[in-house]
């Protein structure tokens, strides 16, 4: 966080308390950085907190003159200022867990039998399509080895009817050999293919389920 | 540091801080010099300033320098009075204090 950060979000902090009261406080922290110098800036920021923290100390010492309550809160102490009211103000309400810890396995229990079907669906879809996947895969690196396979059956063909036919020969060399091309790099294709869904895919998939799997239980168990 | 400073006496710090430069002094200026006594945190005197130039100890003023404002604090009457009758207090305090730790309660 650099100092201009610091400051559009302290000012945005201190939105709901009266204007002049918002224009004193972040004049007197431009001024701090100012009078600090630009390379003391990471050093005050460090210093000063969170603009979270500080917009509280202003809000508290502003509120209690509302209120009239003479503020006894603050102490300097070894660790320098504490105020006990400031103490936990940046750690967000955790929701208690009440149930018993036999409660929810026998609910995960029951949960697990009601959604067998469901999660075994599931389960088998994603393995079919992974399946699916890989056969796809397969057959299209099989076909273009067909291909190139098939070109050097031309090929071979071609030579054996030199002695038969000279411009047969040609023609099945030629087209054996053009074969032979277009299936090598079909082939090199396909395999580049699969090389790169299985280094890509498939990691980002099951990276997925991991995911999935580890926020279901994550709500439930812990 | 081992004993906590009151609201009180971290006013009294304060304005004796202010005073101590007649024309008057600036808020990062301030925050160095309480630190050279006490550990606080710099977050924590923008909201003793304000009070006690609401309460009318300290008055401000804004100064043309390198070409900003710089607003300057400066001890009023009233927090000259006020902080005479913090150091008497602070002197009668500490004294008691001294005379009990060097003289003992004796019978």
């Amino acid at each position: 966080m650099n100092r201009a950060e610091f400051m559009f979000a302290l000012g945005k902090l201190l939105a709901d308390i009266p204007y002049e009261e918002r224009c004193e406080a972040l004049a007197y922290y431009e001024n701090y950085f100012e009078d600090a110098g630009s390379e003391n800036e990471a050093a005050v920021i460090q210093e000063l907190g969170s603009p979270q923290k500080v917009a509280e100390i202003i809000r508290a010492d502003f509120g209690e003159e509302i209120g009239g309550e003479k503020d006894t809160a603050g102490e300097f102490g070894e660790r320098g200022f504490t105020d006990a009211r400031f103490e936990n103000y940046s750690t967000p309400a955790v929701k208690e867990e009440t149930w018993g810890s036999s409660s929810k396995v026998i609910l995960l229990i029951v949960l697990g039998i009601f959604a067998f079907p469901f999660i075994a669906g599931l389960f088998g879809t994603l393995v079919g399509l992974v399946a699916s996947l890989v056969g796809v895969l397969a057959a299209l690196v099989v076909a273009a080895g067909s291909i190139a396979v098939a070109g050097i059956g031309l090929v071979i063909g071609g030579f054996a009817s030199l002695a038969y036919s000279f411009p047969v020969a040609l023609m099945l060399l030629g087209s054996g050999l053009i074969l032979l091309v277009i299936g090598t790099i079909l082939t090199i294709g396909a395999v580049k293919l699969c090389v790169l869904i299985c280094i890509t895919l498939f990691p980002a998939m099951f990276r997925w389920i991991r995911n999935l799997f580890s926020r279901i239980f994550q709500r439930k168990v812990v | 540091m081992v004993f906590n400073t009151g609201a009180a006496l971290l006013d009294a710090i304060v304005l004796a801080v202010v005073s101590q430069v007649q024309e008057g002094t600036y808020g990062y200026r301030i925050t160095q010099d309480v630190r050279k006594a006490i550990e606080i945190s710099e977050s924590t005197l923008y909201p003793v300033l304000r009070r006690l130039q609401k309460d009318e100890c300290l008055e401000v003023y804004d100064q043309q320098i390198d070409g900003r404002n710089r607003r300057y604090y400066k001890a009023t009457e009233k927090g000259m009075v006020q902080l005479a009758l913090y150091k008497a207090e602070w002197l009668k305090y500490s004294r008691k204090i001294l005379e009990i730790f060097e003289g003992g309660v004796k019978g």
